[in-house]
């Protein structure tokens, strides 16, 4: 188990993460915000390569400080824009990973074998990374991380570059991993983690300002989330007055789901919540 | 009435009613023939697959810590440098060689000061190598981090790596140009190259950690040119005698004391940086 507790972190005068309380035991985290929310902060201090400016971060009850290097023997960690050395085979830069993992050399090879077969990167063994597709990079970023079979996986935005079916592959392996172990994944889109994550925090210029089951989330917007066809002009009003999760084009006008009671002289029909109506009426503000 | 159906397949819905005399002669015929037995030891091998198939197999976590315990503490040296010496390609160590063996063929075929090119190549072999060797990206250097062997072990590891291997190059061609008369007292050929190779590697690091590997290479790069202008400029500007330029006895010892300094102050503060304190302002 996993625990922040009123950490906060500022790069010079600008606040990054302000007293987040945050408890991750087993399971599928996703951790979602805008750019600059404090997200890739977050995953940079569970992997234990940034120290908060206060607060307490502890693994099993023991503080993560004293026991830094078990910390990253059983952590494994992704970051965003994953660019590794593009001079390298993907066997090269996974064995190299793995000799800093401190992996035994004679386990290495299966390891390899069969993470690269899980992502169906078996084929690119010996690929330069530099001939490899963005997507591609960003699963054997995934299996360079997974290398040590490690408790904690942080991934920092993985499906960023990703086509339908990579995207489907990764949620399947994330699944099975968070089936035995905390992996905590960040985004801020969605629809990249409905449907598969356990748990959803919601950060927000560094606060936390939700953190549970996606199904909780959606429930607390039942009754207040509303479909309304409208046209130009009344859309400039509903973008003034409303928080607008999506706005859709078709042959009448615009289709807006909006959050709150619809306006009484719009024609309007109540539509089930999903976790970006949630996402962004807690993160956006009326242009007003 | 007394048919028996040739297979279970074709009884259907409707049938005739199997009568007991059926049901006697089906008994009889079953009596009749002996029953099949297994092949000896086919139940213990059909046992021991399938137990074998149930009992679960050990985590990779579990054989990594069954390996990790029969290691002892000779091969950390050597967990340590075996990824890096992976991280430095061939064609790196190939277009270094050929710089050193062109150097020293160069310094060979001079009568006097055969060591200046050497002494004055020696430095760059140092800031290119740091350079090349923590050329990674920055999100490449944050995964590194996050690892076991994180930044310092693989900071000192590169430097050793980078400054050994250019002793190995020039250690011969010193023992060459000593040979042949062309470069002076031996200790004092060593310290030309040496000295400034240390305090070059020193800046790089410094550098390399700092910002970038091409700020190490220009800064680290710079910092030589310059110390060779100003001995230069110091000395008439006589670049002909190797002396001159890569300077007395006193001047390399300087120079390769404060290289191995700012090379232990760098490397102890990123030790410090990798600490993870218990509570903040620790």
């Amino acid at each position: 188990m996993l625990e922040l507790s009123g950490v906060s972190k500022a790069y010079g005068q600008l606040p990054a993460l302000c007293e987040v309380d945050l408890i991750f035991s087993q399971g599928l985290y996703a951790v979602l915000g805008h750019n600059g929310a404090g997200k890739t902060t977050l995953l940079r201090i569970l992997a234990g390569i940034l120290r908060p400016n206060a607060g307490l971060f502890k693994r099993e009850g023991r503080s993560v400080g004293p026991h830094l290097r078990n910390h990253r023997d059983r952590t494994g960690y992704l970051p965003q824009d994953f660019t590794p050395y593009p001079d390298l085979t993907v066997e090269q830069l996974l064995r190299y990973m793995a000799g800093l993992k401190n992996i035994p050399a004679s386990l290495v090879d299966d390891r390899v074998d069969q993470l690269l077969q899980q992502v169906w990167l078996k084929g690119e063994r010996r690929t330069l990374v530099r001939d490899l597709s963005g997507g591609m990079i960003r699963q054997l970023g995934l299996v360079a991380s997974l290398l040590n079979d490690p408790d904690l996986v942080l991934l920092d935005e993985p499906f960023t570059g990703l086509d339908a079916f990579a995207r489907q592959r990764i949620n399947g392996l994330l699944r099975e991993q968070a089936a035995k172990r905390t992996v905590i994944i960040s985004s801020h889109v969605t629809t990249d983690v409905e449907g598969m994550a356990d748990y959803v925090i919601i950060l927000k210029e560094g606060r936390v300002k939700a953190f549970q089951r996606p199904e909780q989330m959606i429930l607390r917007l039942a009754g207040r989330v509303w479909e309304v066809s409208v046209g130009e002009e009344q859309l400039a009003y509903l973008q003034r007055t409303y928080t607008l999760p999506r706005i859709r084009i078709d042959a009448q006008g615009y289709r807006v789901r909006i959050v709150g009671s619809p306006p009484a002289h719009m024609v309007s029909r109540p539509v089930s919540p999903q976790l970006e109506d949630v996402y962004l009426a807690m993160t956006e503000e009326p242009a007003s | 009435m007394d048919r028996i159906p040739p297979s279970w397949e074709d009884l259907r819905e409707g049938d005739e009613v199997i009568t007991s005399d059926v049901i006697k002669k089906v008994d009889a015929f079953l009596c009749s023939v002996p029953p099949p037995s297994p092949p000896p030891g086919s139940k213990t091998r059909l046992m021991s697959r399938l137990l074998a198939k149930m009992s679960p197999s050990p985590s990779f976590r579990s054989q990594m810590e069954q390996h990790r315990s029969t290691w002892g503490s000779m091969s950390s040296l050597v967990r340590v440098l075996r990824p890096q010496l992976g991280l430095m390609r061939p064609a790196f160590w190939l277009a270094t060689f050929f710089l050193v063996a062109m150097g020293t063929l160069f310094s060979w075929a001079q009568e006097t000061n055969g060591g200046l090119p050497i002494a004055v190549l020696a430095p760059f072999l140092a800031a290119v190598g740091m350079a090349y060797a923590f050329r990674g990206e920055e999100s490449m250097r944050e995964m590194e981090a996050a690892a076991v062997l994180g930044r310092f072990e693989s900071a000192w590891a590169r430097t050793l790596l980078v400054v050994a291997y250019n002793l190995l190059l020039l250690a011969p061609a010193t023992l060459i140009l000593h040979g042949s008369g062309t470069g002076g007292p031996l200790l004092f050929l060593v310290l030309s190259w040496l000295a400034p190779l240390v305090l070059v590697a020193s800046v790089g690091l410094y550098l390399v950690l700092r910002y970038d590997s091409l700020a190490g290479m220009l800064g680290a790069s710079g910092v030589w040119i310059t110390l060779l202008i100003l001995e230069g400029w110091n000395q008439s500007l006589s670049l002909t005698d190797w002396q001159v330029v890569t300077g007395g006895w006193e001047y390399r010892i300087v120079l390769l004391l404060t290289g191995i300094l700012l090379m232990v102050h760098t490397l102890r503060q990123l030790q410090k940086l990798d600490r993870y304190p218990q509570r903040a302002g620790e």
